[in-house]
């Protein structure tokens, strides 16, 4: 049995026991890491007030590799995110970063989506509530991005045609980006218009600057991508849950921007 | 399998009870007198056709409404909402509170698909639209998901007209301050209280 220790981000928790916890990080140095926190529930316990969802910090686990449960020896926080839970919206978008970061599962070293994710959660925290929509979209298509799912804008995915700047395309989900106006035709998937197709270009760059009208069509289209492409064709949680917090009234599409 | 196999799974099903503490429990068992296993036996079977849920707050009740619900000697103005049912045992045992409860069913939970309409957070609305309540104390878990849900309540009750408050969370009693993590030394920093 070996000693890890590495940066790691709690995404979850599930009570093991009358005194247990078995905790999921996503891990810099061994991806996404099941460990199991003995004491962990009494309130004099070891890692006291420490171990709380979405808390970023230094984790030393006992690890043997044939293993899918490890065993926590030590966590302490360097970045506590408990400001997230005084806002019912952040900690929806902070759950929407975890579930996605979750999909993922791999366990080699992912230095590049764990500073992704960490800066997700920092963002969604801090940022002005007006502007949390357009932050939480664009910190999660950056995230789904870093894990390889890079949708393609331009050229066309299924005739390779570069799309005009006033163009009306297709998202083929199948296909992995847009269809230009002449392979759209009948073809499954939203419409979107130049101005979405643009704001999403800014969001993958991970542009500050982006100004997304109609955040919740957008929403819909980055949930149904993830379904498609990160779930296995079943829809995620915490996308349905942001959902209904921010109610049914809005009719947008992308295919008028 | 055989009936000690048999009653030693069913044990190992309950939380806590690993196999070996299953057997164990079973072993003791058979040395007891008959009576006392027969006696086990009923009360669990007593437990399992008598107990359901409170019809007003959600606890456990032997008939329509619990016992403290039932019970007139109570503050129906003061309600106290709670995740789980064995909460209220917690808080009752402290001798500290004599209003009335209303067990949630959880917390919200995104990532388990736990949102407002999973919880009996409609039922809460309306006791509290309906009943003469001066004031909610929301008494979930002090994790994440239990501070969002004591917002989401707050947000939800606190436009009726309710004064909404919340559990004081800091330093355990009789611990020292030198073991305490820093969570929870900033928690009770922001909760200070005058002298």
């Amino acid at each position: 049995m070996g000693v890890i220790t590495t940066s790691a981000i709690l995404l979850r928790s599930f009570n093991y026991s009358e005194t247990s916890k078995v905790l999921r990080f996503f891990t810099r140095d061994h991806g996404v890491m099941a460990v199991m926190a003995k004491g962990s529930r009494k309130s004099h316990g070891r890692y006291g007030g420490s171990i709380e969802t979405f808390v970023t910090g230094e984790l030393t686990a006992y690890v043997r590799p044939t293993r899918d449960l490890q065993t926590l020896k030590d966590f302490s926080a360097t970045r506590p995110r408990r400001p997230l839970a005084a806002h019912v919206l952040r900690f929806a978008g902070a759950s929407i970063l975890a579930e996605v970061a979750l999909e993922h599962s791999g366990e080699g070293p992912a230095p590049e989506i764990f500073e992704r994710l960490n800066h997700g959660l920092d963002a969604v925290e801090v940022v002005d509530e007006p502007e949390l929509l357009a932050t939480l979209l664009r910190e999660v298509w950056g995230l789904v991005a870093d894990l390889g799912y890079h949708p393609v804008l331009d050229p066309c995915v299924q005739c390779g045609r570069a799309l005009e700047a006033g163009e009306m395309g297709r998202f083929d989900f199948g296909g992995g980006g847009v269809r230009c106006a002449q392979c759209a035709e009948d073809g499954p998937g939203p419409r979107l218009g130049p101005n979405a197709r643009r704001q999403l270009r800014q969001m993958l760059d991970a542009d500050p600057s982006v100004q997304v009208s109609h955040p919740r069509a957008h929403l819909r289209l980055l949930e149904n991508f993830v379904t498609y492409h990160l779930a296995g064709s079943r829809p995620l949680r915490t996308f349905k849950f942001l959902a209904d917090l921010l109610g049914q009234d809005d009719s947008g599409t992308l295919e008028r921007m | 399998m055989s009936a000690i196999d048999r009653l030693a799974e069913d044990f190992a099903r309950l939380p806590g009870i690993g196999r070996k503490t299953a057997i164990r429990l079973v072993f003791h068992l058979m040395k007891r007198p008959k009576e006392e296993a027969l006696r086990l036996s009923g009360s669990i079977r007593e437990v399992a056709d008598t107990i359901r849920p409170c019809e007003r707050c959600g606890n456990f009740a032997e008939s329509d409404l619990c016992e403290i619900c039932s019970n007139p000697g109570r503050d129906t103005s003061l309600l106290c909402v709670v995740e789980e049912a064995y909460d209220v045992g917690a808080i009752e045992r402290t001798g500290q509170f004599r209003g009335v409860f209303h067990v949630l069913g959880g917390r919200l939970s995104p990532l388990d698909g736990v949102g407002p309409e999973e919880l009996s957070i409609p039922r809460l609305l309306d006791r509290v639209g309906s009943d003469a309540i001066s004031e909610v104390i929301v008494a979930t878990n002090a994790s994440v998901e239990g501070e969002a849900t004591a917002v989401y309540l707050e947000n939800t009750i606190r436009p009726l007209g309710v004064k909404v408050t919340r559990l004081a969370r800091g330093i355990p009693v009789g611990s020292d301050l030198e073991y305490v993590d820093g969570t929870t030394i900033a928690e009770a920093l922001a909760g200070r209280r005058e002298m």
